[in-house]
């Protein structure tokens, strides 16, 4: 519709352009709109996803359902790299809470928060496909395996 | 067996029945009981909640009911063992974080949860642990949302996606942590229909305006109709201790399918008002005295008696709103007629739709929405010019958005304002304002000219398509690009899509209307109708959206200096003397005076006394200055209404009233429904139902009205007025029927069918647009109208909590360039000035209109925008038109 100026990142625009143009229907671009926003800054602002709704012309809820639905979008400001500690029923078998409770004794910080240096955000996700080799956590966009107390020391060094 | 049927057993039960139903649905065909909660009818399937769930032979598992498929020769179990402890199961995990305030909590006996636990008997949480805390959303006046008692079943959210077309809920986060949730923990699209609490089966969705007034089973609950909008939704009053407590609806009721908008739910409680006039009042020395109704029906009818003798019978006049009932004004004018021996009686739709009257009894001899309001949504392409729907006439709004989304309707809109019903809109024309008629001979223009018309339509069922060709002629793209500043292609593309789709209709408002062209206009808009043949068949039609709960009934029932009851002419001898004989009486043989000219009248001494029913007329007419001149040279005047409104304050005797929810009798809605209206309580005090009081002051005037109920009187209507010939209370039922009936056909005609227009022809009527000169000195041109959270000029809808809740006063609407080039921000107060007056109102900052134009609406009481307005009259209706207006904007410092 027109007389929407959506608040949109600079500098996204041509890219949005070219995202949108490879759908039939314009509200098809949602999530990949949504992935390229998360690239440029991190996370999802509020202002932003509003700026997306107004570009796309759906009403405002159907993006924010889709941001806070996947834990892979950030809706609130994260830290230089995100950890999601899978914590469905496998993982959880698998002795996930140990794992868990290690990562938030290094970090001094519990699921949600980030470190106060700016280094790590910390959150729990739903299975993300690698039962087979429980428990499992994601740092960023790397999967790390068969996770144990011990080797979570030495991975969160690497960062 | 037909190939379109399937065929099933039912716990042991044979049922038939479409294909593409579910299981759930052949259960419910023979009452066989399956417990549900997600499920909602005309909701999209959604199989969440698994209550539903049903054993089905030759299935692995138990499957769910509301979303499985009746399949041939299904065989179907609803109780076993196994389903019982599995639904047990899912209501205690519902039970998890479900709190058990039964006790206190508002939806305590009315709960589907509730009920649940109880026929399963589950009594508590069986697994012992809490999950998260949910948040409690006190924020609003009139929603209170409780999301630990959420059952996630979503009927909410997909009741304000898919039924309202809003969207403004969603489910956000998952798992445990899912709630419902929307933008910024704010309603930020919200319309405050309250749909989403109908619908919520369980106490998270809690309307605070009436919480904790009563439990279920303490409340009587009377259907009837809603006192705002044309559209004539039908409701439920709640009703405790002759206390309205609340409104509601049901799923499929009424032409409203069981929706409503925020007034008709929310805006009730102006019955309740303590500022509702609660006995006569005579007015002595300039102040108003309280006296019993015999010495003001006295009084009344000596003053009226006074003037006559002095002065004739044409020295009187009568004018009425259109917020009562059939019954009301048709007395009203029965009297004024028969009693008084004046035609001088006219209504409040000499302020709306006059034009439509005229032109369609003109070109189509039957003045009404030819289509009912259901079609709309089985139409293929709708043409919506000079509304804002969404706002003023919700319902039809609803339907025209519906057409569009769930049905795949193509929607052209024509208005130069950026509204709501935009966003749905195909194509969507914004002509400068005014110059609509050159748009729509435009479209003609085109129609003809790629030969898109329907010739056979044409030649067969219409009169005067040559001289109609004619007047077209010089509306070529060019130069109505250049009138209206709408882009050749868009016309050419409007014209083709309505043109060329198989069925099509076309819906205005009051843009098309308040125009010193409007009679032309609407016109116009019959002539393209009758050029693509989209008329005089289902699904094909025009309407005029009415503004007010009877505006149609009003006009109906003869409340018209030049009609009788059913539009027949007062100079017609054969009407006459129908109705004489019928009322046993002569009558008057010219027609009478028109509303703007009983105003003119009065200020020239001509007419003498006035009686006024059911209308602010101060604030509701568009040029304030000339009823206040008016009402003051009278030497009487009489007001009936249910407050003592500007105009009653006037009044030489004021009369109170009954409110819609203390009288009984029919409404007619913008889709010529009759439909009862029923008493839920009685009126406060003194307060009378309006036809009581009018036969009262009849009967003191020595003209006898005797009638015991109002029944009696729809009776006369039904026997007097050709168009409601047949209608009595039992034919209309609890839904109403559709005008005219005939002997074969006892609910109505949904819908016109050419051989029901005069002489089963439609007539083309020549119009030519005429330009009008800009002014310099004032140059913004002022549209005024309606918003979503008023109604009318504010007389019910301002004296309510939860309306002036979400909007309490008026304001200015200027575009932001506007505003910058005059320095202006949100919330300044700036002046208003016309050639004709000014008020002072605060500037609101948007950009719904171009620049060059502003918003004014006129809603409210306190906000006198008539000041400014300035009228031009349609010749052909005696309009006094006034949707725009030359001013300039000051910024008061
Ligand atoms: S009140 Fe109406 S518009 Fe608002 S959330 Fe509920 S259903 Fe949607
Ligand atoms: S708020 Fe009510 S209607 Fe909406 S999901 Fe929860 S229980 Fe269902
Ligand atoms: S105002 Fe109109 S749309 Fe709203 S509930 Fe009343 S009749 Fe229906
Ligand atoms: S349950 Fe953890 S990866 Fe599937
Ligand atoms: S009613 Fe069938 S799953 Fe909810």
């Amino acid at each position: 519709m027109a007389n929407i100026a959506p608040k949109l990142p600079d500098g996204l625009k041509k890219e949005f352009e070219q995202i949108v143009a490879q759908y039939e229907f314009k509200r098809g671009a949602l999530l990949p709109l949504l992935h390229k926003v998360q690239e440029h800054s991190g996370y999802l602002e509020q202002d932003i996803l509003v700026g997306i709704a107004g570009y796309l012309n759906i009403p405002q809820v159907d993006v924010f359902e889709i941001a806070t639905f996947y834990t892979l979008f950030n809706t609130r400001p994260v830290g230089n790299n995100v950890i999601l500690v899978c914590d469905s029923i496998s993982c959880y078998l698998k002795d996930e809470e140990k794992v868990f409770a290690q990562i938030k004794r290094i970090l001094q910080i519990g699921s949600g928060e980030t470190t106060s240096d700016g280094k790590f955000t910390l959150f729990t996700t739903s299975c993300i496909g690698a039962c087979d080799r429980a428990p499992a956590m994601m740092v960023n966009d790397k999967t790390f395996f068969k996770l144990t107390p011990e080797k979570i020391t030495d991975i969160l060094k690497e960062y | 067996m037909s190939d379109n049927l399937v065929s099933l057993t039912i716990d042991g039960i044979k049922v038939s029945l479409e294909k593409g139903s579910t299981i759930l649905d052949a259960a419910q065909k023979k009452k066989v009981y399956i417990p549900t909660l997600c499920h909602y009818p005309e909701l999209t399937r959604f199989g969440a909640c698994r209550l539903c769930l049903v054993e089905v032979e030759g299935f692995r598992k138990l499957v769910a009911a509301c979303t499985t498929p009746a399949t041939e020769g299904m065989v179907v179990h609803t109780v076993t063992p196994e389903i019982n402890d599995m639904r047990k199961t899912v209501v205690e995990l519902l039970l998890l974080h479900h709190p058990l305030d039964c006790l206190t909590c508002d939806r305590g006996g009315d709960c589907e949860l509730q009920k649940l636990a109880f026929t399963l008997r589950v009594t508590g949480d069986r697994f012992g642990f809490k999950t998260e805390e949910y948040p409690v959303d006190d924020t609003n006046l009139f929603i209170q949302r409780n999301f630990k008692k959420c059952v996630l079943c979503g009927r909410c959210v997909r009741v304000c996606d898919e039924t309202r077309n809003v969207g403004a809920l969603g489910f956000y986060e998952r798992g445990f942590s899912t709630v419902i949730g929307y933008p910024y923990n704010k309603l930020v699209n919200c319309e405050y229909c309250g749909q989403c609490l109908s619908v919520c089966p369980v106490g998270a969705l809690i309307c605070k305006l009436s919480a904790y007034e009563a439990r279920p089973w303490q409340v009587e609950k009377q259907r009837s109709i809603c006192a705002y909008c044309g559209c004539g939704c039908s409701l439920y009053l709640e009703h405790k201790k002759n206390n309205l407590v609340k409104v509601s609806s049901e799923y499929g009721m009424g032409a409203n399918n069981g929706l409503l908008c925020v007034k008709g739910r929310f805006g009730y409680d102006f019955v309740g008002s303590e500022k509702r006039l609660t006995s006569p009042l005579i007015k002595v020395n300039n102040s108003f005295k309280q006296v019993g109704w015999a010495q003001a029906l006295g009084y009344i009818a000596d003053g009226f008696k006074k003037v006559i003798e002095n002065k004739g019978a044409q020295s009187v006049a009568g004018a009425a709103g259109a917020r009562c009932t059939n019954e009301a004004d048709y007395l009203f004018q029965k009297f004024m007629r028969a009693a008084l021996g004046t035609n001088n009686v006219d209504s409040s739709v000499r302020l709306e739709h006059a034009p439509s009257i005229s032109a369609m009894l003109g070109a189509l001899g039957v003045a009404g929405a030819t289509n009912s309001l259901a079609e709309l949504k089985q139409t293929d392409a709708i043409l919506l010019i000079g509304s804002n729907i969404t706002a003023s006439q919700v319902i039809a709004g609803i339907y025209v958005k519906q057409a569009v989304r769930q049905y795949g309707a193509k929607l052209i809109v024509i208005d130069p304002r950026s509204l709501e019903i935009s966003r749905f809109a195909d194509v969507w024309l914004r002509p400068e304002p005014g110059t609509d008629l050159a748009l729509i001979n435009g479209l003609l223009h085109i129609i003809i000219k790629e030969g898109l018309q329907d010739q056979e339509f044409i030649d067969k069922d219409t009169i005067g398509f040559a001289d109609f060709l004619q007047s077209i002629k010089e509306y070529t793209q060019q130069q109505v690009e250049k009138i209206t500043g709408v882009p050749a292609g868009q016309l050419e593309q409007a014209a083709r899509l309505f043109a060329g789709a198989k069925t099509g209709s076309i819906v205005y408002g009051m843009g098309i209307t308040q125009h010193s062209q409007g009679t032309d206009n609407v016109s116009a808009l019959i002539n393209l109708s009758l050029a693509t043949g989209k008329l005089g068949r289902k699904n094909c039609g025009i309407y005029p959206l009415r503004t007010t709960c009877n505006s149609q009934g009003v006009a109906d029932m003869g409340v018209l200096p030049d009609y009788y009851p059913g539009y027949t002419a007062c100079d017609d001898m054969d009407g006459r003397r129908h109705f004489a004989r019928g009322w046993g009486v002569d009558l008057p043989d010219k027609k009478g005076l028109y509303l703007p000219q009983m105003l003119e009248a009065a200020k020239e001494g001509k007419l003498s006394a006035m009686y006024i029913m059911g209308e602010n007329l101060l604030s509701a007419y568009p040029e304030r200055k000339q009823v206040e001149e008016a009402l003051c040279a009278l030497d009487f005047l009489v007001v009936q209404d249910i407050f003592l409104t500007e105009t009653a304050k006037m009044a030489d005797v004021v009369l109170p009233a009954a409110s819609f929810a203390e009288e009984s009798g029919t409404f007619t809605n913008l889709e010529r429904r009759v439909q009862p209206v029923k008493a839920a309580i009685s009126p406060p005090g003194e307060a009378k139902p309006d036809w009581e009081i009018i036969a009262g002051i009849s009967n003191a005037c020595g003209f006898v009205m005797d009638y015991a109920a109002s029944r009696e009187i729809t009776e006369e209507i039904g026997r007097l007025a050709p168009l409601y010939k047949g209608i009595n209370s039992e034919v209309l039922g609890t839904d109403g029927v559709f005008w005219p009936l005939d002997d074969n056909n006892k609910t109505g005609k949904p819908y016109f069918s050419m051989s029901d227009f005069y002489e089963g022809k439609g007539r083309f009527t020549a119009v030519d647009y005429q330009s009008e000169a800009e002014n310099s000195e004032y140059p913004f041109m002022l549209i005024t109208g309606g918003i979503l959270f008023h109604h009318g000029s504010g007389a019910m809808s301002n004296r309510t909590k939860g309306l002036n809740y979400l909007n309490a006063t008026g304001y200015v609407e200027i575009n932001p360039e506007d505003a910058d080039r005059l320095g202006l921000v949100e919330g300044d107060l700036v002046e208003v000035v016309s050639a004709g007056g000014k008020i002072e109102v605060k500037a609101k900052i948007a950009d719904r209109y171009r620049s060059g134009i502003v918003f004014v609406p006129g809603n409210f009481i306190d906000l006198p925008v008539n000041k400014v307005m300035q009228v031009k009259a349609d010749g052909a209706s005696h309009m006094p038109a006034a949707k725009l207006t030359p001013v300039k904007i000051r910024k008061v410092t």
